[in-house]
């Protein structure tokens, strides 16, 4: 009782000596602000790479976000990352209230947020949406500063940038705190979150208002959440008199070539490789893959084709397929993280891993720390060329990440991030097929086989429970797998 | 580290990148920067300490152990068509009879002029290069003015000294001008990575006798034998210096009895230990049989090509028995099995006994010479082959044009595309780059350079020279070049305007010659 009198006690001197405002409509937006900007504290804690049996230390970071909708939260979605536990704090107040995670997207850069306690949806109210703003639009940057007290910094456009995952804005920012989750607000409305800041250029990043509206009408919208669409064909440029000559281009006409269409993916039947894309839903490709929007200039085509679209949309476009312009239609495909040959490894999840007969085996994420090793090598390039070759049969790449020493693994002390092609003579496409390639020793043994050029490793199939047993109880290995599907 | 010691060659490049980074060999460089002087040495003084009767005669020494003033000037592999300025440098030489001065490649390497003095003698004698072995770091080399060698008395080379036996290096180090005496004893003997090619490993013997730059190629002396050459030392450490064992200079004497040095044979093969039991016994080895390494694969073009395949076990070599470490017992020593590869030369042969599915035989296999195009390691005294196309700059990948002791992506592709790509027969002997772009107005957009080749209009080139052809004997205006990897685009060589540029370029690069390719080895 006494420790919200205080606080309530503190907010009231906070506001008394508030400084005085400079915009005549401050008055009115302050207390629209204060309802909805929040303060986020997360605690994450992910398992440990070389021991994923183990849970690793916990730490709490904080950020910022905006009120978007009834109980949601928008903030960027690095900031969640391995999250445990989500708090808030309100403008004006210390006191720490629970939330929860509903929705991240890492392709789009952005997260929800929501909550239930009483006092946050009484207190707490949305900032409605505004309109795209373009090059030279000034407005401000709100956030919760010290003490969680209300603060308003200078921001002007100076640049848009694109990618296949939206849109960014640049700005000239006043405001030097790390930038993470600060509304940038005009005329009452929210038109961009902060993600960055260059605090000694005076600079930032805004996501656009235009990829937040797109993000939240997904979440929202009827039917499961669809996303950005997955990696296509490549592309590559025809600034070259000689690229142009040599793909037919006339003098007035502009585009960039199509080098490489992936079996399975956007693109796959419609395109072909040597096609030249003229256009994208009217908009004309110049010889440097870019064309002019409206509003924001010159950007990449990308835009098109992933950033300002959600997978499953039909694009036009307007090839030069040998020598004769044609119309196609093409649909963006999505792609569900499961598809993914190398899945994102950055989440607060259990990763999958086995280890069997001393050997740490692990899959290969977007995140996994690889060496230079000839097998790390054979990773690297796996990773590499994930969004390059079909997605055939291997839908994963499993490895052996190290060894722990034992009798049983002498002479192979050198093993170190080597991709596993096949056990007992079963290909390994993916985890599950590790246990079933177990099942089947190969006269009596277990044979390791390595992509590359490595030794086999071999295990006594009756031996292996045993070799299992002893490297639990000296390594304290608390857990001896855990595959999708397997008990937490 | 890795186990240096599976697999061998081009899988120890990685272990060869690592080693030339600590390994120096010796020669006294004259930094760039600093001022190219060779202090003369005051004429010789007479007299000297009395010595004890096994002891060399330091008076004969005098004579016979001289300083090497070298001149170098190493290729440019970035813009071959140029040199860089020439460089000096000074190291130690010894006379071994017949004329000859035996000292090490490195001091010699790409020398453009050559001078000797000996410490009894103020005048310097122009020298030159007879023999030079890049792969073991020995070198000839003569003078022909008959003044210069007189008095002087040969120096005997004598057999491996033993552990902790005490030995005496001689030669000119840094530090001072006059011949420098240090002693020290015998503290480890093992084959080694001779760090001047990167890609060879030799017997070497470790003493705490001072080594410093300079030193190389002179003498390490027992009993007033050569028991060594002194040739590398090691950054980060204390009291290490490294000669060149008897075996390895017996070896290099032997060879060029022809008046040709013609190198190492190597039997190529990529080998792992066979320490762990279970494996011993799946592969179907004798509970009673000990020993042995496992072959991974033979290396393409290589002696063993052919001959041996996957898990086959090497039990012996020439009779002498393999450890399962994949040493085998030279006397007191346990050395790397190639030691006994290391006193042969090339042409002669070799009996592999290996157990294949079960049975034991004996294979016997004639050593060849490395497939110039597949040997790993630094080349010297040898212009790098290149092509100027307009302003494109087409080169062979080598470890030369890598680098010393650079380790990026090239070399990492060059060491996995060796080590696991390369079949005998049915892939490329040599990969090919687009090294840079010269900077003209047809090169304008070429934001890539040290793009690897894949093809030439759909051919794959197999070495250099093919490519070379491919594009010589092309007859379309458009040639199109395609790379490996993800994001290059393709290269459309218009040839007509090529040609058109090409004298242009040449002349605004001041580039003389537009190419060298190496004529073919005549085999």
């Amino acid at each position: 009782m006494r420790r919200t009198f205080l606080t309530a006690a503190l907010a009231a001197a906070t506001l008394l000596f508030a400084p005085a405002t400079t915009h005549a409509e401050d008055a009115e937006l302050a207390p629209k602000l204060r309802a909805a900007l929040v303060r986020i504290f997360v605690t994450s804690q992910s398992y440990e790479t070389s021991a994923p049996w183990k849970l690793g230390r916990a730490y709490t970071r904080s950020g910022r976000g905006v009120v978007v909708g009834e109980g949601q939260i928008l903030c960027e979605a690095g900031l969640v990352a391995s999250q445990r536990m989500i708090e808030l704090q309100l403008a004006n107040s210390a006191r720490k209230y629970p939330a929860k995670l509903l929705h991240v997207d890492r392709t789009v850069g952005l997260a929800l947020i929501g909550y239930d306690d009483e006092h946050l949806v009484k207190t707490l109210a949305p900032l409605p949406l505004g309109e795209p703003v373009k090059l030279d639009d000034t407005f401000d940057i709100h956030q919760l500063g010290n003490d969680n007290i209300p603060e308003r910094y200078d921001a002007r456009v100076i640049r848009a940038r694109a990618s296949s995952s939206g849109l960014e804005l640049q700005l000239k920012t006043t405001c030097s705190d790390t930038g993470n989750g600060q509304a940038a607000v005009m005329g009452g409305k929210l038109v961009g979150l902060l993600t960055d800041t260059y605090a000694s250029r005076q600079q930032g990043t805004i996501r656009a208002i235009e990829s937040i509206r797109q993000y939240l009408d997904d979440y929202n919208g009827e039917g499961p959440y669809r996303g950005k669409p997955g990696p296509g064909f490549w592309t590559h440029q025809l600034l070259r008199e000689d690229l142009r000559t040599y793909y037919g281009l006339a003098e007035n006409q502009h585009g960039i070539a199509v080098s490489r269409v992936v079996p399975g993916r956007t693109g796959d039947g419609v395109l072909k490789d040597g096609d030249v894309v003229l256009a994208i839903d009217g908009f004309d490709i110049d010889d440097e893959g870019k064309f002019v929007h409206d509003l924001h200039g010159r950007l990449g085509s990308s835009y098109l084709l992933g950033g300002r679209r959600l997978a499953g949309d039909v694009v036009k476009m307007k090839l030069l397929r040998d020598g004769v312009e044609t119309e196609v239609e093409v649909e963006l495909k999505g792609q569900k993280p499961d598809e993914k040959r190398i899945p994102e490894g950055w989440g607060a999840e259990r990763p999958q891993f086995m280890v069997v007969g001393g050997l740490v085996l692990l899959e290969l994420t977007s995140s996994s720390s690889i060496s230079r090793s000839p097998g790390g090598v054979l990773l690297r390039r796996f990773r590499e060329r994930a969004n390059w070759d079909p997605p055939g049969k291997r839908r994963r790449v499993i490895y052996v990440d190290r060894i722990l020493k034992d009798k049983a693994t002498k002479g192979f002390e050198d093993v170190y991030h080597r991709p596993i092609k096949t056990i007992n003579g079963i290909e390994i496409l993916d985890f599950k097929s590790v246990p079933k390639a177990l099942e089947t020793p190969e006269g009596g043994y277990h044979v390791f086989r390595f992509d590359g050029l490595e030794t086999d490793i071999v295990f006594r199939a009756d031996e292996l429970e045993t070799i299992n047993k002893r490297i639990a109880d000296k390594y304290k290995v608390t857990r001896m797998r855990f595959l999708r599907g397997d008990e937490e | 580290m890795p186990n240096r010691r599976e697999p061998r060659r081009p899988g120890a490049w990685l272990g060869a990148l690592l080693a030339a980074a600590l390994l120096l060999p010796l020669p006294a460089l004259i930094w760039p920067g600093m001022p190219t002087a060779f202090a003369e040495d005051e004429p010789a003084a007479k007299g000297g300490a009395a010595v004890a009767s096994d002891e060399p005669d330091l008076e004969r020494l005098r004579a016979s152990v001289v300083k090497v003033f070298c001149t170098s000037q190493s290729e440019n592999y970035q813009r071959p068509w140029q040199r860089p300025r020439p460089q000096g440098s000074s190291g130690s030489a010894f006379y071994i009879g017949n004329r000859m001065l035996m000292t090490n490649a490195h001091v010699i390497s790409d020398a453009k002029d050559l001078e000797v003095k000996r410490a009894d003698r103020v005048k310097r004698y122009e020298a030159r290069v007879l023999f030079a072995g890049h792969d073991c770091d020995l070198a000839v080399i003569t003078v022909d003015d008959d003044e210069f060698w007189e008095g002087m008395k040969p120096l005997e080379i004598a057999d491996r000294p033993a552990m902790r036996s005490k030995v005496m290096t001689i030669g000119y180090p840094t530090g001072g001008h006059k011949l420098s005496v240090t002693e020290g004893v015998v503290s480890r003997i093992e084959v080694n990575t001779y760090v001047h090619s990167g890609a060879d490993d030799h017997l070497t013997i470790q003493t705490d006798a001072a080594i410093n730059p300079g030193n190389s190629g002179g003498p390490v002396l027992q009993n007033g034998k050569v028991c060594g050459v002194a040739f590398q030392g090691r950054m980060f450490a204390q009291n290490l210096g490294y000669m060149i064992a008897p075996s390895v200079i017996r070896h290099f004497l032997t060879d060029i009895k022809d008046d040709v040095y013609h190198g190492y044979p190597e039997i190529g093969i990529y080998t792992a230990n066979l320490r762990n039991e279970t494996l011993r016994k799946f592969l179907g080895m004798p509970k009673d049989q000990e020993g042995g390494v496992l072959v991974l694969k033979p290396m393409p073009y290589a002696s063993t090509s052919g001959k041996l395949k996957r898990n086959d076990v090497i039990l012996k070599i020439d009779g002498v028995k393999i450890e399962a470490d994949g040493t085998v017992k030279v006397g007191d020593e346990f050395l790397d099995f190639s030691f006994v590869v290391e006193g042969k030369q090339i042409g002669e042969t070799v009996t592999l006994t290996i157990l294949r599915d079960g049975e034991i035989k004996d294979i016997e296999v004639t050593l060849k010479e490395w497939s110039a195009r597949m040997k790993p390691g630094r080349v010297y005294d040898e212009r790098p082959e290149y092509m100027v196309l307009g302003g494109f700059l087409f080169v062979p990948l080598t470890e030369n044009y890598i680098g010393w002791g650079r380790s990026n992506e090239l070399s990492y592709y060059m060491q996995q595309y060796y080590r696991t790509v390369a079949e005998e027969g049915k892939s490329r002997e040599q990969l090919v780059l687009l090294s840079r772009v010269l900077p003209d107005p047809s090169t304008r957009y070429i934001g890539y350079g040290d793009a690897i080749v894949d093809n030439v209009d759909g051919v794959q080139p197999k070495d250099f020279a093919h490519f070379v052809k491919l594009i010589d004997e092309s007859k379309n205006d458009l040639i199109k070049v395609e790379f490996e990897g993800v994001n290059t685009a393709p290269l459309i060589l218009d040839m007509k305007k090529i040609r058109e540029v090409h004298p242009e370029i040449l002349k605004k690069n001041e580039i003389a010659e537009d190419r060298y390719v190496r004529p073919k080895e005549s085999k």
